[in-house]
This record gives structure tokens, sequence and C-alpha cells, in this order.
């Protein structure tokens, strides 16, 4: 997968509202493909059955 | 009076002299005051300290105990709270130029039971912004670690560590997403515990993530953090999700017995990622347990080794969504880092997202079906000690961006579960810096954790050192 270029950062912010000084660009665009590369290791990992709950909340029977 | 050892004596020895009225609340509290004057300017542990405020508690709670009515262990004994924490007027900035000149209005849950308890608030402490960690230019001056002024006491409970091992209050209530209790408890040579989530009111406190925030004590010892935890923890209506579990008396079953206690070493907490030193450290520590009665086996959770990019996707996301408005009003009063975290998890793909919320599931799952088998599960706090401060963030490529945000601490896996964790002393680096051994439990088990700390503790003198500050 490549990662994404500066200016396609900009433009997905521009969506989000924000407007960032070009001097944070490069960096912020770093940190966000880096970020999509560690997530994308869990494509290889088996979450069938997996809901989205915070465990904690599921195992509500221990709060009582 | 002046004698700065009690500065670094427990609660309970300072409640014993308080209580026979050998010294006073107000002495007490005085010398606190005095060494805050002294050290602040320098450690930089305090963001505000509530003089006038600490001192009429302290006269009250002074006429309050020569009457006799000392009414909970904490009561006349000098504690701080996180900058994150409402006090009624006092700033509450969550260490951001944002909210620097915010007052709180109302306590925050925590504040509430401290007052009521007795015990004297010194003031809030230092804390990465908005308790993001890697704050590059601190609202109130770069937080120091006590033990070596040009290292980081850690983030984001940066003052509550700092503060209670340099002897500027005898505790602190710390607040913890994803190690930010024991990181900098393991930096700075103190006990830190985050207890079950939900366990201790989230009312009036800056939220980072709704489903990992947790308060907790930072103390001298596990002693000391069950009698702070006794006091905190508890249903407030203030905050739903707070549980209405029955808050046990923590310190009464730390004997310092481990018999029959089943202890899994979480290989990933402890391979050769982590340094040598603290490796070896830790692996002293497991061996304590073992000469204690413990029975100790390894135990392999390798979804742990994945946590911390699960962490910044759900935690950055939800920060994104809490701090929305206010960052696009007034980008440049959030610090550098802080608003370029936000803004990743503000780009983060909305199923991206979601995939790293099923994984966050999947990793508290793993270790919570571990804490079946194991009474505890024990590894390294910190991959070493504590780091030389830093300028900048240090991110020049996504190769820096994957090792030094999206790497391994294991940590973050217990805030995952919900699961209580505590972190105590367990040796130096030959930097001469504290480490961390780190044992976590079963959901609102937070005694059995304490047992472990303790009986460790019994059998050690780690967590008696004090830093080179004076």
């Amino acid at each position: 997968m490549p990662d994404l270029t500066p200016s396609e950062v900009e433009s997905l912010l521009k969506l989000e509202g924000y407007a960032i000084p070009p001097q944070e660009l490069a960096e912020l665009t770093h940190r966000l493909n880096a970020l999509m590369e560690r997530l994308r290791e869990f494509d290889k990992l088996d979450l069938y059955g997996v809901e989205p709950w915070p465990v904690q909340l599921v195992r509500s029977d221990l709060h009582a | 009076m002046r004698d700065d050892n009690m500065a670094f004596m427990s609660i309970s020895e300072q409640g014993a002299l308080l209580a026979s009225r050998k010294v006073s609340p107000v002495e007490l509290t005085s010398l606190y005051l005095d060494r805050i004057d002294r050290l602040n300017g320098k450690l930089n542990s305090f963001n505000t300290v509530c003089g006038e405020l600490a001192l009429e508690a302290a006269k009250k709670a002074e006429r309050e105990i020569r009457r006799g009515r000392r009414k909970s262990p904490l009561h006349g004994i000098p504690v701080a709270v996180k900058d994150q924490m409402n006090i009624v007027g006092v700033p509450n900035t969550g260490g951001s130029r944002y909210f620097k000149d915010f007052v709180a209005n109302a306590d925050a849950g925590v504040v509430a039971r401290l007052k009521k308890s007795g015990a004297i608030l010194l003031g809030t402490l230092s804390s990465s912004e908005f308790s993001m960690g890697g704050t590059t230019e601190h609202l109130f001056g770069t937080p120091k670690n006590p033990w070596d002024m040009e290292r980081t006491p850690g983030g984001s409970s940066s003052g509550a560590g700092s503060s209670v091992a340099a002897g500027l209050c005898t505790g602190a209530v710390g607040e913890d997403t994803g190690g930010s209790i024991r990181g900098p408890a393991s930096m700075c040579g103190i006990t830190g515990l985050k207890p079950t989530w939900s366990r201790i009111s989230r009312a009036g406190v800056y939220s980072l993530s709704w489903a990992q925030d947790c308060a907790g004590p930072m103390a001298r010892s596990a002693v000391d953090c069950a009698l702070m935890l006794r006091t905190l923890a508890g249903h407030d209506p203030n905050d739903p999700t707070s549980s209405k579990a029955r808050v046990p008396d923590y310190a009464s079953g730390l004997n310092g017995e481990l018999r029959g206690l089943k202890v899994g070493v979480v290989e990933e907490m402890l391979d050769d990622s982590y340094e040598a030193e603290t490796r070896k450290a830790v692996e002293a520590a497991i061996s304590v347990l073992g000469e204690l009665g413990a029975s100790v086996e390894r135990v392999s959770l390798p979804l742990i080794r994945t946590a911390l990019g699960v962490h910044s996707a759900v935690v950055d996301a939800e920060a994104a969504s809490y701090h929305r408005g206010r960052l696009m009003d007034r980008y440049f009063d959030y610090d550098y880092n802080t608003r370029l975290r936000i803004l990743v998890g503000a780009l983060l793909p909305a199923g991206m997202h979601t995939l790293a919320t099923r994984a966050r599931a999947a990793i508290g799952k793993q270790v919570l079906d571990a804490l079946e088998k194991y009474d505890v599960l024990v590894g390294a706090t910190s991959v070493g000690g504590a780091a030389k401060l830093a300028t900048g963030t240090g991110i020049n490529s996504k190769a820096d961006a994957l090792s030094k945000l999206y790497g391994r601490p294991g940590t973050t896996a217990f805030n995952m579960s919900g699961s209580p964790a505590i972190s105590v002393p367990c040796g130096f680096n030959p930097a001469g810096m504290p480490l961390g051994f780190h044992i976590g439990g079963r959901l609102f088990d937070e005694a059995t954790v304490l047992r472990v700390a303790h009986a460790y503790q019994q059998a050690t003198d780690w967590h008696q050192r004090r830093p080179p500050v004076s």
C-alpha cells in the first residue's frame, strides 16, 4: 500500500475543516503513514467475532 | 520544627505523628510548602501551589485532631493532584495554554473525596498537555526528574512522580490512560497504581479516552497506595460509569504472604526490546516473588506487541473528537506535539478506527484470559530508565514515528483490559535511574496486586531510596 503524500494529507485536512502551517505537514504525514502501516498489520489477524466494545464493559458482571 | 526526613515518611508514619500530636498538620503542611518553595523552581513539579488554602485546611484538621476526631488515615496528610483535576477556586489548565485562565467552580470526584477524608491539598501537579505525552513546550516549564535534572520524570503524570520522589508531598493523584501513572512512577522511583477502570470517578477530570482513563494513587509504597485508594475509590453520581462495587479495606490484606499465588511472567514485557539492566532488575524481582512462596511461570501474550499502535489509534481519535472545536478555534494554543497527535486521530479513516477498537478488545481479552490462570501478570514497566530531556519530537520520517510513537510499552494492554496494575521500584540502571516492576491483576482485584507489591517491598528496600535533590 503506497504512503499518502503531503498534498493528499492536506486534502484530508481540508475535508475535516483544518488548515495547518505548511511546515507541520511533513511530520503529520509521517505520523499518519506510520500509524496506518501499524494498523494494517491487523488485516492479518483473525478478529472474527471480536466486537469493538471495551472488554471490561462486556464483563460487567464483575462490577456488581 | 524542621526535619526534612519527615517529608519522606509514609502516610502511616506521618499519621502516627499526627494522631499522637507530636506533629501538627500545620507543621507538616508548612514543611512541604517550604520544600516546594525551595525546589519547585528546579523541578517544575507543581503548576499551581495553593499555599493559603492548604494552610487553612491544615488549621481545620489540627482543630479536629486536637478534639480527638481523626477521621481517616489521610486526615492532615498533604497531597496534590495532577493538573487535570478540578479543585474549586484553583486553575485547572490541563497543562495547556488553552485553559491557562480556567478556574474550576466544582471539585472533581477525587478531590471531593480527598477533602472529605481530611487530606490537605497542596496544589496541582505538572502534566503533559491534556495527558497526551510528548509535550514540547510546557506551560509552566519543563518538568525534571529529581534523580537527574537533565532527564524526564516521564509522563503524563510528570509532577506526581517527581513531587512524591522529591519529598514535596506525601502522596499524589495521577491519571493513567496508557501508562501515565506507572511510567512516571517507574522513572521517579516511586509506587504508582492504576486501578480497575471505573473504580475511581472520572468526574471533573479532563478526558483523554473515555473507556481507558483512570485516576489513581502515586506514593512511596504499596501500603500508601492502598490507603489512598480506599479514599479515592467508589461510586460518584457525577460519573455514571463509576462502579458501585464495594470498596474493600485494601491495607488490611497486606501481610507479606505469597504462598499459593500464581504469577505469570509476560514474555513480551521482558524480551530483548527491553534494556539489559531492566531485564536483570525485573528478573531479580521475579525471583523474590518465588522466594516468598509464589509459583512462577512464563506466559506469552503476543498481542501486547501491537498495543501501543492500537492505543494511539483509539485514544488519538477520541482526543480528536474531544478537542475538535477548541483546536479549530485556537490551533496555536495547543502544543506542537499535541496538535499533531490530535490531527492524526482526526484523519484516521473510520474503518481503521473501528478496526483498532476491535483489536483493543482482542488485546484486552488476551490479558483477562491469562488472568483466569494466573493471579497476577508481571513484567517491566518501561523499556529502560528515564531518558534525557528531549527538544522537539525527533520525528523526521515514518520510521521515526513507527519506533518512537507506535512501538511497544505493554502497560497500555492493561488499560485495554481495564485491569488494575502497579509499578514498584526494583533497582537502578547504570545511569543511576530507577527501574520499575509491573504487576497487573484481575478486574477489581486491586487487593491482590497491592498484596504482591507489598510483599515485594517488605523483602526489598528499593522504594526507600531517595533522590539526591536538596
